[in-house]
C-alpha cells in the first residue's frame, strides 16, 4: 500500500521496543479498524502493515500522555484517504452526504474470504452490507463514533475535520444505515 | 407536551452525551414524557446495539503475517548499508584480492595490449613455382646452371609455410 516516502533507518532499541509494543497492544484494534473501513481482508492487512511502518518512522511524533489508539487511528485514516485517492484518481473532499451506496475504492476483489463468508452468513450480514454501502467518509465516522465510541471532538481530531462535519456525517450515515439495514433484512428473508 | 420534539440530531447528541448540561436536562425531561421521541430514541439505540453486535461478531486478531512482514521490511532496510559503506566493503582484502586476480586473468586471456592479429600473408606457391619454372627456362639459375635439387626442395617448403595462414601463427603464439 504505497512505498515508504522516507527511507527506513536502522532502529534504535527504543524505537524497536516502541514498535513491538504498539503491534502487540494495538495490532488487533488497528486491523479491525482497517477491516471495517475496507470490508476486505487483503486491504486491511496492507493498511495495518503500512500503519505500523508509519508508526515506526514517526514514533518520535507521538506525544506521551495522549491516546495512542487515537494517534494510530489518525495514521490509518490518512492511509485510507491516500488509498482512496490513489484508486479513484480523484477524490471529493466534500462528499455528497446523501449519496448512493458505494464500495471501497470501487475495485474490491471478487473473491470473498472465509471470514467474509462467515460474516455474510451471520446475523450481522445486513449491518455489514449496510456499512459497506456508505460513503467512505461516513463509514469511518460511524466506526469511530459508534463502534469505538469516540466523542465528536475525538473523531474530528482523528479524521481531521470540524465537529460540525462529524456531527452531520454521523447523523446522515446513521439515517442511511437504518434504511439500508432494513432493506438488506427484507432481501435476506 | 410543553415543548417541540427533539430533532433526530438533538436526540443523537443527547444519547451520546454531547449536549451541554442544561440542554441535556431539558432533553431528558422531554423524552421522559414524549412517546414520539422515546420511539425515535429506541430506534437510535437499536442501531447502536446492531453496530456493536456487528463489531463483536467481526472482531478478530491481527493476522500473524503482518508482524513478520513489518519486521522484515525494517530489517531489510536496516541491513542495507549506505552506498559508501557498500563501496568500502568491496575494497576489503577478502573481496579485493580475488577481484584483482580475476581482473589479471581476464587481462591475460584478452591481451588488450597486443595489436589485433593481422591476416598472415599468403602466397600462391603454385603460381610462384610455375613462374620460376618458366623463368628458369629463359634465365637459368645463375648463368644457365640448373638449380641443385636440394635447394629447390628447401625453397619449396619455405613457400609452403606461408600458405598456412593465420591459424599457424596462432598455434605458434600459443606454444611460445
Ligand atoms: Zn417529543
Amino acid at each position: 500500500m504505497g512505498t515508504p516516502r522516507k527511507p527506513i533507518e536502522a532502529p534504535t532499541p527504543e524505537q524497536q521496543a516502541f514498535l513491538e509494543k504498539a503491534m502487540a497492544d494495538y495490532g488487533a484494534s488497528v486491523y479491525n479498524f482497517a477491516y471495517r473501513l475496507t470490508s476486505n481482508e487483503a486491504d486491511a492487512r496492507d493498511m495495518t502493515q503500512e500503519a505500523f511502518l508509519r508508526v515506526y518512522r514517526a514514533w518520535r511524533s507521538f506525544q506521551p500522555g495522549t491516546s495512542f489508539l487515537a494517534w494510530i487511528y489518525r495514521i490509518v485514516t490518512n492511509i485510507y484517504r491516500d488509498e482512496l485517492r490513489r484508486r479513484k484518481g480523484r477524490y471529493q473532499e466534500e462528499i455528497p452526504e446523501d449519496n448512493a451506496p458505494q464500495e471501497y475504492g470501487g475495485d474490491r476483489p471478487l473473491a470473498t474470504s472465509p471470514i467474509e463468508e462467515y460474516v455474510e452468513r451471520s446475523l450481522s450480514e445486513p449491518v455489514s452490507r449496510a456499512l459497506a454501502g456508505l460513503a467512505p467518509e461516513q463509514r469511518q465516522v460511524v466506526i469511530l463514533a459508534d463502534i469505538d465510541e469516540y466523542s465528536y471532538q475525538e473523531v474530528a481530531d482523528i479524521v481531521g475535520c470540524s465537529i460540525g462535519t462529524v456531527r452531520s456525517r454521523l447523523h446522515r450515515a446513521r439515517h442511511q444505515l437504518r434504511r439500508l439495514v432494513q432493506l438488506y433484512r427484507q432481501s435476506a428473508s | 407536551m410543553n415543548e417541540e420534539h427533539l430533532s433526530p440530531e438533538q436526540l443523537l447528541d443527547y444519547l451520546r452525551g454531547e449536549l451541554a448540561p442544561e440542554e441535556d436536562a431539558r432533553a431528558y425531561a422531554h423524552v421522559a414524557e414524549c412517546a414520539t421521541c422515546r420511539c425515535e430514541q429506541d430506534e437510535q439505540v437499536r442501531l447502536s446495539e446492531l453496530l456493536h453486535e456487528y463489531a463483536r461478531q467481526t472482531e478478530r486478531p491481527m493476522p500473524q503475517g503482518v508482524v513478520a512482514s513489518v519486521r522484515s521490511v525494517i530489517e531489510a532496510a536496516a541491513t542495507r548499508p549506505p552506498f559508501l559503506l557498500r563501496l568500502r566493503s568491496v575494497l576489503r582484502p577478502a573481496f579485493a584480492v580475488p577481484l584483482a586476480v580475476a581482473v589479471l586473468l581476464l587481462a591475460l586471456l584478452v591481451q588488450p595490449w597486443r595489436p589485433a592479429l593481422a591476416p598472415a600473408p599468403t602466397l600462391n606457391a603454385t603460381a610462384l613455382l610455375s613462374d620460376h619454372a618458366a623463368m628458369a627456362h629463359v634465365l637459368p639459375f645463375s648463368q644457365g646452371n640448373a638449380l641443385p635439387s636440394v635447394l629447390e626442395h628447401r625453397r619449396l617448403s619455405r613457400v609452403q609455410t606461408y600458405t598456412l595462414g593465420p591459424s599457424a601463427n596462432r598455434i605458434a603464439d600459443a606454444s611460445r
